[in-house]
């Protein structure tokens, strides 16, 4: 909680005893500072000197006793700071409240799920290395490379040794079609979201020239099911749900009342 | 600076992270600890990271004046948006074409989601007139009255009603929220950030300002803003005494081109000359520089770089408005713009033994509508209603008050390209510190440069020529490694490849600056160019330009896609010091006040340029004698 300024322990029923006490000092101290860290405060007032302590002692009685007063003025009610300032904590109590125990059965979630399913949706990736030939090299000399990988089952990470630089990537990671397309253009995106992963494969072409894939994992995209998406809908739906449950609480509090309007209004 | 205990926690001393600074900042750490500070690249090959693309810039209606300007954003549609999901915004739906890898909402210290309570009627604020300007819905004069007393915060005044810690403190903890909601390793990372946004009025409304960026995963309790303190130097020691608490974070100084010549100053921002520990904790803080965005770019300027064909790339108009540009003197320039600044970091460097503005380049949009918006031809403003689109000819021909010009003056400008091993917190963040970044003015280019002795040749055609070229040398962002004894001249590698969505690329140059004679130089050299060009007396002939303005639209006719190449310094003189950084030039594109024209018939006011070559600047590399 930060919103400690003006709460105070230690009252009496006289209302002329102040009691101070460590966690007193420490919240007029971060009051004071308008930061809210209670270890370095208290590391703080532990290191400080006497004539210090009893300076910061005098100024908290101080600020306590003219709190009384004016509560006793009642002016709280004639500041309209004070008033907008107890108006936003209300509201912030009444949000926690409402939303604290707020919690999502199997079937909540199913529904949530089931309205949203939109949101979900994922494109296919492939993780994939491929070796390069630049344009104008031939399909023939791409088919020679193609055996030569296969014979000597070049593992991913020596494939870096074969073919010529490319000017974007070697390897893809989870690439969906958007970005293959845009490395290497549409008919090169379908036809390697066509190829199964396990072996060297190709030569497909692109703009830039001939490619050797070996395509190593493939996601299918689509809907997932909810147990796959299963934290990131609850998420969701909890946001959700705090969010219905904080305005119902402020239509209640409001229906509690009976709002009378001037005529003309 | 020393804080006794408690009696003096006041003025100079507002948050606790300041008060635990105020004992350790007294002597900070020497630059062999600042040099450590910085991260080694983690093991693995370093030729398979991947550029990153994101904005580390932007605010929504959380920041005082987006909130002023009726931006209804809130950090999650800032997310979404960048993550290529539809939002909403002035009456509209916006998508971006190519989603951004990452991004930092970076909503103003000052007043935080305060100014947007008292908006929508949550919050009141006491005093003359207030009720008045909050509830006018109108653009124009009031909505600029309105702005010009929300914006007081970062001028470092406290309004009663919009300053209060607790309300900044609960808007705060929204922010962190919405980024730990947002960031998925490996998929997109978001980052929890600010902007802090001291404004000297005495100085022509001199911007300090500078975006904070946290690596997480923990927060300090409460953001740092002009209403802390006006100097970053506080900044700084908030930053420190963060960090001891193992909250680390990096801070990236932003629209120097408003900051009449205090961006760059030769001492600190106390007026005392700047000693080699000041230097050090400066450069600690802050690796990076943003050199390109919404309200200009700061690289450099036509009238100090005569030579420069290309310096004059998207400048804020200069004229009377507030927000207008104010170049001044020539030393006010060379206080403001980057390319100076790195030639000041130079001479420092010659006396203090440490350069303060050792600077890696990010590219930012700094848009005031939650909405990374740097697609030329799908640019939906970024100003709120201070640029709204619904209003095309107030857009394309009025001028606005704040800039003197009307906003198709301002830029749809930009982003930043990271190399790293994955899209992680950790792993950006670390490519940040070590600089390994570019800027773009919006479109996605691949850009990679090294820097080594010796010849590149032998490698430079194999698949994994990236891989080899980390091992031959360091990339961008990175210090030369000592010259050998024979090391004739540093040669740099560069690789760019067009935006797959943009243009082709019209050429590769490498501005080199360096000191001689106790003078700063700089030269611009066209090291790589499309086929089928012409030199003529040494100087090379342009591109050509395909840009229909009626229509809106080019053709990639020109240009090439790709530019591959090593460049040896011809002019090398081993004895003094000179960094080296790459500027990749698209052809000709329509700009994107041509394509609004286009849509809506009206045509752009005249002094409105027309078209644009977008450009890649990367991180400089430094050579030290």
């Amino acid at each position: 909680m930060f919103l400690v300024a003006g709460w105070w322990q230690g009252r009496d029923d006289t209302g002329r005893t102040i009691h101070i006490g460590k966690e007193d000092l420490l919240t007029f101290m971060q009051g004071r500072a308008q930061v809210y860290d209670a270890p370095t405060f208290s590391a703080l007032l532990a290191e400080m000197s006497d004539e210090d302590r009893e300076a910061l002692i005098r100024d908290a009685s101080l600020q306590e006793a003219l709190y009384r007063e004016a509560q006793a003025l009642g002016l709280a009610e004639a500041d309209p700071l004070v008033r907008q300032r107890m108006v936003q904590q209300m509201r912030l109590i009444l949000a926690e409240e409402a939303t604290a125990d707020t919690e999502l059965s199997e079937a909540d979630l199913a529904a949530f799920y089931e309205a949203n399913k939109a949101q979900y949706v994922a494109a296919p990736t492939l993780s994939f290395t491929h070796v390069f030939l630049r344009a104008p090299a031939s399909r023939a000399e791409a088919t020679a490379l193609l055996e030569k990988l296969r014979s000597g089952e070049v593992a991913a990470d020596q494939a870096g040794q074969y073919g010529e630089r490319f000017l974007y990537q070697q390897n893809y990671a989870g690439a969906d079609p958007g970005l293959v397309i845009s490395h290497f253009g549409p008919d090169f995106a379908k036809a390697v979201f066509a190829l199964e992963p396990g072996s060297w494969q190709g030569p497909l072409q692109s703009a830039h020239g001939w490619h050797l894939v070996l395509p190593l994992a493939k996601e299918q995209g689509g809907i997932p099911d909810l147990a796959d998406v299963r934290d990131q809908v609850r998420e969701d739906a909890m946001a959700e749900r705090r969010r219905e449950a904080s305005n119902a609480a402020l239509d209640k509090l409001l229906a509690s009342y009976t709002i009378k309007l001037d005529d003309g209004l | 600076m020393r804080c006794a205990a408690y009696a003096t926690v006041a003025a100079a001393c507002l948050s606790a992270q300041l008060l635990a600074a105020c004992s350790a900042s007294d002597a900070p750490p020497p630059m062999a600890e600042a040099e450590a500070a910085r991260p080694k690249a983690p093991a693995g090959d370093p030729g398979d990271r991947q550029v990153f693309f994101g904005d580390l810039h932007l605010h929504t209606s959380l920041s005082l004046d987006a909130a002023a300007s009726r931006t209804e954003t809130l950090p999650e549609d800032a997310y979404r948006y960048a993550m290529g999901e539809p939002i909403h915004y002035l009456g509209r739906t916006i998508q971006r074409r190519a989603p951004l890898d990452f991004l930092a909402v970076t909503d103003h210290a000052e007043y935080l989601g305060t100014v947007r309570l008292a908006m929508r009627g949550e919050l009141e604020v006491p005093g003359e007139g207030w009720a008045e300007l909050l509830a006018d819905r109108r653009p124009g004069a009031t909505m600029f009255q309105l702005m010009s007393r929300a914006v007081a915060g970062i001028r470092g005044e406290d309004t009663p009603g919009l300053s209060n810690p607790a309300l900044v403190n609960s808007a705060w903890n929204g922010v962190i929220a919405a980024a730990e909601r947002y960031n998925q390793p490996g998929k997109f990372t978001a980052f929890v950030a600010f902007e802090y946004s001291p404004t000297i009025q005495a100085e022509g409304a001199a911007h300090l300002h500078r975006n904070v960026i946290f690596r997480g995963p923990d927060y300090p309790s409460m953001p740092f803003g002009a209403t802390d303190s006006m100097k970053p130097e506080a900044l700084w020691a908030y930053a420190e005494a963060n960090r001891q608490r193992g909250i680390e974070s990096l801070m990236i100084p932003h629209n120097s081109n408003l900051s009449s010549g205090l961006a760059f100053q030769y001492d600190d921002f106390y007026g005392n000359p700047m000693t080699r520990a000041y230097a050090a904790n400066r450069l600690r803080n802050e690796p990076l520089v943003e050199i390109t965005q919404n309200k200009g770019t700061s690289e450099a300027l036509p009238k100090l770089s005569p030579e420069d064909e290309f310096a004059g790339f998207e400048l804020l108009p200069e004229g009377d408005g507030p927000g207008a540009s104010a170049p001044g003197s020539d030393a006010e320039i060379r206080g403001s713009f980057v390319r100076y600044g790195l030639q000041r970091g130079l001479e420092l460097a010659e006396t203090l033994g440490v350069n303060p503005f050792e600077y890696g380049f990010v590219g930012s949009s700094d848009f005031h509508s939650g909405a990374s918006a740097s697609e030329e031809d799908n640019f939906p403003g970024g100003l709120g209603m201070g640029d709204d689109h619904r209003d095309p000819r107030s857009v394309l021909q009025t001028n606005s008050p704040v800039i003197g010009a009307p906003n198709s003056m301002l830029s749809a400008s930009g982003i930043t390209g990271i190399w790293a091993e994955e899209n992680t917190r950790p792993a950006l963040f670390d490519a940040l510190q070590r600089r390994e970044t570019y800027a773009t003015s919006g479109p996605r280019m691949r850009v990679r440069m090294f820097a080594g002795w010796g010849d590149s040749a032998a490698f430079e055609d194999r698949a994994d020529w990236a891989s080899r070229a980390y091992r031959w040398g360091v990339p961008m962002g990175g210090i030369l490694a000592p010259r050998p004894t024979n090391g004739g001249a540093p040669t740099l590698l560069i690789q760019a490849a067009k935006d797959p969505l943009s243009g082709n690329l019209d050429r590769v140059q490498i501005v080199k600056l360096w000191r001689e004679g106790g003078q700063s130089y700089e030269k611009i050299y066209d090291v790589l160019w499309s086929p089928q060009r012409q030199v003529v007396n040494g100087q090379l002939q342009p591109v050509g330009n395909t840009v229909n303005v009626a229509e809106a639209s080019y053709t990639n006719t020109i240009g090439a896609p790709e530019l591959f190449g090593s460049w040896t310094d011809p002019d090398f003189n081993p004895a003094q010091s000179a960094l080296y950084y790459a500027r990749v030039l698209e052809i000709p594109t329509p700009r994107w006040a041509t394509y609004l024209a286009k849509q809506t018939g009206i045509p752009l006011k005249e002094g409105t340029p027309p078209w644009l070559q977008e450009r890649a600047w990367t991180s400089p590399i430094f050579y030290r004698p």
